[in-house]
């Protein structure tokens, strides 16, 4: 064993590794440093150095039995423990921890999809089910339900939806937590629990109905440290028969309010899948006049220059989910929606598949816009088909697509979904640039905002990505961790909260959501109090940090 | 499982590659089987790719190109090895695939049985270095 939990001695830890042999099988628990090294977070900012936020050892239960023994172990011990299912979770920490030393319990053993129903279109699964574990499932079976995949297919569904992860079809189903009905969880003292109707003794709507009677705790787990959750139910979406989509332009900077309104709309009658926002005039920032009308946020100078290359100032590119027939009329619809509120608009046809699309058809990577308008839609999430493409990205750039980045992390702003909305975020997020980086130039006029959740938007501060990237020395991860906090620190002043973050940064996010002195962290530290009287369930998971530990808030680098 | 930097121990010289590109070499495993790799996953983008398969690993396995979607290689080429039903497979792939087939692995409790990793070269943040490597159980 490298290191011992915190607050444990080494006779007392060699205990209670021997009862967690005891509970899960000696080849289940896992001490050397080198079967340790994947549950370390790969891409962690403090990577190698003393304080990174490694466990002393990960034990790997393959029943609700075992990891009920596993937690009443740790209660008689004090033991931490940060429970992960397949723990691919990167950009946000991985399967890291929040409190270096803890014992990672790992469900990946827990890998049985209980149940798919294809009439009432819902699944019950266990943690370590993945999103291609569970499409390799459903497509062998020819069933006919689709998921909502995250970008990363390795992820579990479970894991995902309790990080509040997101994805790529209709508002519903792309939410995953929202997506969630009902849940079996592990409280810390070990206590098994339901949730829904599932705390109904033979109930047979445990997936139909999600609140059951009285208040509904199952929000207390997503993002949360109040018990391991050990099975799941989800929503699922039918599966469509076709899929369809469209390109709309607007040609001046302020279209893009009316667009917006015009997207929600169809948005919020479930009309349309994810919409994806883009400006088709990133190609002009080479224009040093038009850069600097971006910079300065001069609208009339940048609505000019654009209209001069004949090019649109914002694009949206929908998608629509049904029958060949129907999404041909709601895409015909769109158009004439846009057509009468915005003048000059323009709409292109897109892709039209027949569902379930084909690996060709997915590989196959499609330019169905005139140019200069092109598709940025990632084609296998929006099918609900799971890969590994999206690790295309860490560390890309323009110039090297295919750099490797020693650190990855995601942080993005939850906004307003007004375009109005999104016009202020781009000036207060360029005045957080200008103050963290004196003479730094970021031209923030041209972002676009991402509807990953059906009613908000999220911008990320996509400067403090690209501008840091390149210095992985020790010393320079750890400047960019204090200037990324710093950035929250301003943002949350600005307005703006995080929805996600790496363990590392989860104190920094938490104290954002500061109203009346911190009464949401208050309250959910009450309860974890009252339930979790030893601190030994995820200690630091979404900033809430039990009465055992709470000195070590915010205690990493400070 | 083997750290990136635990790869840059003791340096070999490979026969037919030159200076700038020498790779070091980790020491297997202790106790890890010898596997026969039958298989050898060759990145055709990166033109030394070929040549340092063929250097490492034996002409009569079956070269397989880099798909884009390394999921379909893990389950077609790779997961049988858990199961028995096929012998080692190695590669020459990016730090990034390596990543990748390597965090798969740990999954299924299969290894890394043997490691070499460029190092000559690789001294700026673009890390397009090349790694070899044998999984097996």
């Amino acid at each position: 064993v490298a290191i011992l939990p915190p607050g444990v001695s080494a006779p007392d830890f060699a205990k209670a590794l021997l009862e967690f042999e005891a509970a899960v099988g000696k080849e289940w628990v896992i001490t050397s440093p080198e079967e340790i090294h994947p549950y370390r977070d790969y891409f962690s900012i403090l990577k190698d150095q003393d304080d990174e936020l490694v466990p002393s050892a990960a034990v790997c239960p393959a029943s609700v039995e075992q990891v009920q023994a596993v937690v009443r172990t740790a209660n008689r011990f004090k033991i931490p423990l940060y429970a992960i299912s397949t723990g691919k979770n990167f950009a946000y920490g991985g399967p890291a921890p929040n409190l270096r030393g803890s014992v990672t319990v790992d469900l990946k053993r827990m890998n049985r999809i209980l149940e798919v129903d294809e009439s009432r279109h819902c699944a019950m699964v266990e943690p370590g089910v993945s999103y291609m574990d569970f499409y390799r499932h459903i497509e062998e079976r020819g069933l006919k339900v689709m998921i909502d995949t995250a970008d990363v297919g390795w992820g579990g569904l479970m894991g995902n939806a309790l990080d509040r992860g997101l994805g790529y079809t209709l508002g519903p189903y792309r939410d995953h937590m929202a997506a969630h009905y009902g849940m079996e969880v592990v409280l810390p003292d070990g206590e098994l629990m339901r949730t829904g109707m599932g705390a109904l003794p033979g109930s047979k709507a445990w997936q139909d109905y999600r609140y059951a009677f009285g208040p509904d705790p199952s929000g207390l787990f997503a993002q949360g440290n109040f018990g391991i959750v050990v099975k799941m139910g989800f929503r699922l979406m039918p599966l469509p028969e076709h899929w369809r989509t469209g390109l709309i332009t607007v040609p001046r900077r302020r279209d893009f309010i009316p667009l917006v309104a015009t997207v929600n709309y169809l948005s919020d009658l479930f009309v349309i899948g994810e919409p994806i926002y883009s400006s088709p005039l990133d190609r002009l920032l080479t224009d040093a006049t038009f850069r600097k009308a971006a910079l300065d946020f001069n609208e009339a100078e940048m609505d000019r220059i654009a209209g001069a290359n004949n090019l649109h100032s914002w694009q949206v590119e929908l998608q629509f989910y049904g029958s060949e027939k129907s999404t041909l009329a709601n895409w015909e619809w769109a158009k004439e929606l846009i057509l009468r509120k915005v003048a000059g608009a323009n709409c292109f046809d897109g892709d039209s598949l027949k569902m379930p699309v084909t690996q060709a058809q997915i590989e196959d990577v499609q330019h169905p816009y005139p140019a200069p308008y092109r598709s940025i839609m990632r084609r296998n999430v929006m099918h609900g088909v799971p890969k590994l493409y999206m690790w295309r990205s860490p560390g890309r750039t323009d110039a090297d697509p295919e750099t490797w980045n020693e650190t990855h992390i995601g942080l993005f702003s939850v906004v307003a979904r007004s375009g109005e909305a999104v016009f202020q975020a781009q000036k207060d997020f360029a005045a957080v640039v200008r103050k963290s980086r004196p003479g730094a130039e970021y031209v923030a006029a041209l972002t676009a905002p991402l509807q990953w959740h059906q009613f908000g938007f999220f911008i990320g501060n996509s400067f403090f990505g690209t501008a840091t990237r390149n210095d992985s020395s020790p010393e320079g991860k750890v400047r960019q961790l204090k200037e990324l906090r710093e950035v929250l620190k301003m943002n949350a002043a600005a307005g703006y909260g995080d929805y996600r973050a790496p363990p590392i940064l989860q104190d920094d996010v938490a104290e954002q959501y500061s109203f009346n002195n911190h009464a949401l962290r208050r309250f959910n530290e009450a309860l974890k109090d009252a339930i979790d009287p030893n601190g030994i369930l995820s200690p630091g998971r979404g900033g809430i940090w039990p009465k055992a530990h709470r000195s070590r808030r915010g205690g990493i680098r400070k | 499982m083997i750290t990136r930097r635990q790869l840059m121990g003791s340096a070999m010289a490979l026969p037919g590659i030159a200076l700038s590109q020498r790779m070091a070499i980790a020491a297997p495993s202790p106790g890890a089987p010898k596997a026969r790799v039958h298989k050898v996953l060759i990145d055709e983008r990166f033109a030394l790719s070929r040549p340092i398969a063929q250097t490492l690993f034996t002409p009569a396995a079956i070269y397989l190109p880099l798909p884009r979607d390394l999921l379909g290689f893990w389950h077609q080429h790779l997961a049988p090895v858990r199961t028995g039903t096929t012998s080692a497979v190695s590669g020459v792939t990016t730090e990034r695939g390596f990543f990748l087939l390597q965090t798969l692995a740990a999954d299924h409790r299969l290894r890394m049985q043997r490691v070499w990793s460029q190092t000559a070269g690789d001294t700026s943040h673009l890390d397009t270095s090349l790694v070899a490597w044998v999984m097996g159980p």
